[in-house]
């Protein structure tokens, strides 16, 4: 082989080390009997190696190859998430530390309708996560109960859970394979073989067949009884809790149907050739199509009951609807479709001039709101040399993007250096204030959308205080706007060595600033949670082109 | 001709109603052992039509009949526990209650609380009243699992299994599988009376909980079903390997086997543990560092024909053990063919090698016996299977009345002697329909012994012989290594005989649902395709049909385990009780049994 040979395969093979030590969190203290596991992320769930730690806590795997990889390590009475690492090439990865704290747990009983105990339950828990400020529920450990209705979630590393139990004839893809019988499945880290033969009495998937499939069937329900995640109620579980008397009824929903009318949104009458989308999240239960007579425009929709949106379209335009459906039909729903209007905007700015043709490269938008199901609303609008916009939407409810200055959702770029201290100070559409309300859009507009951009924002600085010694160093500090559904204002930093914090390019306004020892991410657009806390935050109020002081207590 | 022979076995089945039938069936479910009602109890009304001919008669429908499902009828119980279908198509029938939980189905016709039942006629007009199917409640058993430190264990495995006869030998199946929790406790639960064994070992298998996103987060495996009187489970993983870096710098390599309650790996030697029906057995604690074991590697080279190296191949190593829970080692092979499997238990295995793509597919098979120390097997050379041909001959005449078209059968599967179930391991299935004169061809055949099974058989039909060259495949099966040299013959007869009988006690009369089984002489035991098992009726009457001409006997049981007939051991003790019966072409032979207590 010759020289160069032997080193292109030396760059191939080059592999890493990675190794690390366990440790119980906010101590030196290493935990033996740890077992650390590496998995591939993305990947299939196999596991690629598995080491136990001894009495010094440590542990290694040796010859990983590059890539991005996820540690799992489960001890007997800790937790602690999994940790994401990659590996870039040949570049060995030596002192991770794994900082295990006390696990927790989550119990209680499901139950029928009737107050019997339900087996074979499964009980998911769950965090929140919240893109455009609204919550969205991810499963993170789920439990079957027992044939008492009984069931545990533990390990749970401290944090904010949601809970929800989920009846077995909700044919969730795990559930199938659970019980499927014969089959096998392969996957580069991991293989799974099963086969047998049912007993005849049971169907397919080992349970009971349905009397009448159509008129009986389950939905998700959360803890705090509701089926609706927006509304569920959060478990605040601290390290090491057990936290009990999680119960839930379990019973079948009925259907419901909504009935009602396409109709054209402006003359009222019954719209043509209508079709209707129902939106919904990636992991809702299939939903038969909604048939539209195409002429009458009438349809009877069968949905679940709890939070529904979608859009229509007909020979008259576009159309959407948000409701929420009840343990009750609806009859006479009335979805108008419209043509798509067009509402002519103009910028105008306030303060110092910001460069020409800087403007041009705001991107307009619409976003629905309240923001629901899978919007890719991918098309905006760009000013014009002289100032003037056209945004173009069909009937309903709005709040405008402005990106980067203005984003409601994550933008793709930041501003550019001429736009870096610009904000919009106020939105009107006529007399309506549409930056602090929402744009209702109800027929075609005669006025102008009138966008006023200010260039001279506030700032603040402050200081974090605690009780205990010491500096409140690396400690997270938010910035809420009094008027909480400006979720675009919400702000958060953390605090250098010292306890000290600074917020730039603030939008003058009244907001209020709180601090937490610990707090998970995003925990602040949580309703419920704030509502603990309201009376502990700081008030502050910024002007323009000044510079506040606050000092903030922290939550511990 | 076709049409009218399906049509008349449609009428055999139920007689089609020109006006509105006033049959009916009701009747109550109650709890076993009282008089307590049942609601909210499902009971199926099943037609009683047997696979291949429901496919047939399926298709040929007449236009007016309703079509067959509407004969499978579901009822719920009321608050009386009671149950009413009406409008009854007369015909054959399977009536089965079922609760989604606490109960075992319970069949009409069973003779115990987990037993099959038997199908009922219903004719025209009858109202068939007052029947109680009587559900049993279910057991728990609950218990604890230690780790090898005597710390409690969370997250084990833990296995309710109930033991079955596999292929004539004693082996258990999985009825359930539950995960103990942080405390170590666990509780199986919804188990028909009867006796279990329990077993559990650490690292149970976690899939992610949204298999669209296989980076999301697991959840553990179980494996829990509505109560089940019958059926079988068996269940295999990759097996996981723990690393362990000693004081003195060594890594050492761990793994877990499955430990049986009370306290051994030996599936033979752990003890039964009685559930009755209600009731909760507790204290079944298990120790898993019994099952700690040093997993052995297989080292081996995969080549193709031409011997050079196959780069990619998948080697799977399968148990040759009857295990319900078994692990399967895998690797995959290196470009210079090299390959090593981990995490293999001591034990044989048979080893495969398979490999799939767009440019080729290829197959190789090998066997190994792990024991002590780590192995290093041939060369194993992987093909791209074989094909061979095969011609189906008809030879004698056929049954006066079956007379006609007589069609060839098919071939149906070749089965991987021993089992280890599963197309995935290259057990081939096809349909080849044979051409006019009965010739067939096979592709990609890989090598590897097998069992021939043949599908579609005409009426009355049976194996004469089946041969491939010289060697005598019907009683020693397929052994492929190479190009087959000669074709598969296989000689079908039509006129195979049938047998028809009853089973009485000369104190109590005709005895319903017993278990009949014919044996097959004791020099042909090990083929299976002769063994029948049947049920007598209502009237203790039995039939059966398709019996290659021999020697058979015999046995009724009034109480047997499935299967149990095919354990050498087993029979050997009955030997004398079975009634001894020679089988001719197209003979019909009438028995009287006495059942065997």
């Amino acid at each position: 082989m010759t020289l160069l040979g032997t080193g292109v395969l030396a760059l191939v093979l080059q592999t890493s080390l990675v190794q690390g030590v366990v440790l119980r969190k906010g101590t030196t203290e290493r935990l033996s009997k740890a077992t650390v596991e590496l998995h591939r992320d993305p990947g299939s769930a196999g596991i690629l190696d598995s080491v136990t730690t001894e009495d010094d806590g440590r542990f290694s795997f040796s010859n990983v190859e590059p890539g991005n990889y996820r540690l799992i390590v489960t001890r007997r009475g800790y937790a602690r998430p999994p940790l994401a690492i990659t590996i870039t090439a040949g570049q060995p990865v030596e002192n991770i530390q794994l900082n295990m704290s006390p696990a927790g747990s989550i119990s209680g009983h499901v139950f029928d309708a009737q107050g019997r105990p339900m087996g074979n339950v499964e009980v998911q828990a769950m965090k929140a996560s919240y893109p455009e400020g609204r919550r969205t529920l991810t499963p993170v450990q789920s439990v079957r109960t027992n044939d008492l209705g009984e069931y545990r979630l533990f390990w749970l590393p401290q944090g904010r859970y949601y809970a929800a139990a989920i009846h077995p004839k909700v044919q969730g893809m795990s559930q199938m394979l659970f019980s499927a019988v014969g089959m096998s499945m392969g996957g580069p880290a991991g293989m799974v073989i099963s086969k047998g033969k049912a007993d005849p009495a049971l169907g397919e998937s080992g349970y009971v067949p349905n009397p009448d499939p159509e008129s009986v069937r389950y939905a998700p329900i959360y803890y705090g009884g509701t089926a609706d995640e927006q509304t569920a109620s959060g478990i605040d579980l601290r390290e090491g809790a057990d936290f009990g008397g999680v119960n839930f009824v379990v019973g079948p929903v009925q259907p419901r149907h909504v009935r009602g009318v396409v109709i054209d949104g402006i003359t009222g009458r019954a719209a043509q050739y209508g079709s209707i989308t129902l939106l919904r999240g990636p992991d809702a239960p299939r939903m038969k199509d909604v048939e539209v007579d195409r002429d009458t425009g009438q349809f009877d929709m069968v949905l679940f009951p709890g939070s529904h949106a979608l859009t229509a379209n007909s020979a008259s335009g576009e159309g959407y609807a948000a409701f929420t459906l009840g343990d009750a039909d609806i009859d006479n729903f009335t979805i108008p479709t419209t043509p798509v209007y067009d509402i002519p905007g103009r910028i105008v700015v306030d303060g110092p001039p910001i460069a020409s043709g800087a403007l041009e490269a705001l991107q307009l938008s619409l976003r629905r709101d309240p923001p629901r199901g899978e919007q890719l609303s991918l098309s905006y609008s760009n000013p014009l040399p002289d100032r003037s916009f056209t945004l173009s939407a069909s009937v309903g409810d709005y709040r405008i993007n402005i990106a980067p200055i203005l984003n409601l959702t994550r933008p793709r770029g930041g501003p550019t250096p001429a736009l870096q201290n610009a904000y919009v100070k106020s939105a009107r559409l006529g007399d309506t204030d549409i930056l602090n309300g929402t744009l209702h859009l109800s027929a075609q507009t005669s006025e102008t959308l009138e966008i006023v951009i200010a260039t001279n924002p506030g700032a603040l600085d402050g200081q974090v205080v605690k009780n205990d010694p010491g500096p409140a160093a690396d400690i997270p500090v938010l910035l809420l706007p009094d008027l909480r559904s400006r979720n675009e204002l919400y702000r958060a930093t953390t605090t250098d060595a010292s306890g000290r914090f600074h917020f730039d390019r603030i939008p003058p306004g009244d907001y209020k600033l709180f601090s937490w020892e610990e707090v998970e991410d995003g925990a602040w657009y949580d309703i419920d949670f704030m509502m603990a806390y309201e009376s502990r935050g700081t008030p502050v109020h910024i002007s323009e082109g000044r510079a506040e002081t606050a000092r903030v207590e922290v939550i511990p | 001709m076709y049409l009218l022979f399906v049509l008349a076995a449609l009428l055999g089945v139920f007689q089609a109603q020109p006006q509105r039938s006033p049959s009916s069936i009701e009747g109550v479910v109650t709890r076993l052992g009282t008089t307590e009602p049942l609601a909210n109890a499902n009971v199926q009304l099943n037609l009683e039509v047997s696979g291949d001919r429901r496919d047939e008669i399926e298709r040929q429908l007449q236009p007016d009949t309703p079509p067959i499902d509407s004969f499978h009828r579901k009822a719920t119980t009321d608050g009386n526990g009671h149950f009413f279908f009406e409008d009854v198509t007369p015909g054959e029938y399977r009536l089965i209650a079922t609760y989604d939980g606490e109960y075992v189905p319970a069949e009409y016709g069973q003779r115990s609380p987990a037993g099959e039942g038997i199908p009922f006629q219903i004719a025209v007009g009858q109202k068939m009243a007052g029947i109680q199917l009587a559900m049993s409640p279910t057991g728990a058993i609950t218990g604890r699992v230690y780790d090898r430190d005597g710390d409690p264990l969370g997250k084990a495995q833990v296995l309710a299994m109930r033991p079955v006869y596999k292929n004539g030998h004693r082996s258990m199946t999985i009825v359930q599988s539950v995960v103990s929790d942080d405390r170590g406790d666990f509780r199986l639960f919804w188990l028909a009376p009867g006796r279990y064994y329990v077993a559990a070992k650490p690292d149970v298998l976690e899939l992610p909980m949204k298999m669209a996103q296989p980076n999301s987060f697991t959840t553990p495996m179980v494996h829990v079903t509505s109560p089940t009187r019958f059926g079988t489970y068996e269940l295999g993983t990759t097996p996981v390997i723990h690393k362990r870096k000693l004081k003195n710098g060594d890594i050492v390599e761990e793994m877990y086997v499955p430990v049986y309650y009370p306290n051994t790996v030996d599936m033979s030697a752990a003890t039964a543990i009685s559930v009755t029906g209600g009731a909760t057995v507790g204290g079944v604690n298990i120790s898993t560092g019994m099952g700690l074991i040093t997993p052995r590697h297989i080292r081996g080279r995969v080549v193709d024909a031409a011997g050079q190296p196959v780069s990619g191949a998948n080697i799977i190593a399968m148990p040759a053990s009857l295990d319900p829970y078994f692990a399967i080692p895998h690797a995959r092979s290196e470009s210079d063919g090299t390959f090593e499997v981990t995490g293999l238990a001591g034990g044989s295995y048979q080893i495969f090698a398979t490999i799939a793509s767009e440019a080729r597919t290829m197959n190789g098979y090998s066997a190994a016996s792990v024991g002590e120390r780590d192995v290093q097997l041939a060369p194993i050379a992987m093909t791209p299977g074989f094909r061979f041909s095969g011609r189906f001959v008809i030879e004698g005449n056929p049954r006066p009345g079956n007379g006609g078209n007589i069609s060839y059968p098919h071939l149906g599967s070749l089965i991987r002697d021993p089992d280890i179930g599963g197309i995935f391991f290259g057990s081939p299935e096809f349909n080849p329909t044979p051409a006019a004169d009965g010739s067939f061809m096979v592709d990609s055949i890989p090598p590897g012994n097998f069992r021939v099974l043949l599908q579609h058989m005409p009426p009355d039909g049976y194996i004469k012989s089946m041969r491939m060259g010289s060697a005598d495949v019907l009683n020693d099966g397929l052994r492929i290594s190479g190009v087959p040299e000669a074709p598969l013959e296989i000689v079908i007869g039509v006129n195979a005989g049938r047998i028809t009988g009853s089973v009485a006690d000369t104190r109590s009369g005709p005895l319903p649902n017993r278990t009949v089984v014919l044996v097959p002489d004791i020099r042909l035991r090990q083929r299976n395709d002769l063994y029948r098992v049947v049920s007598t009726d209502v009237a203790g009457r039995f039939q059966m049909q398709g019996i290659a001409p021999g020697d058979y006997k015999l046995f009724a049981w009034e109480n047997v385990e499935p299967g149990a007939w095919q354990d050498s051991e087993f029979i050997q003790a009955y030997e004398t009780a079975g009634q001894r019966i020679r089988i001719s072409e197209g003979s019909v032979e009438n028995i009287q049994l006495t059942v065997i207590p």
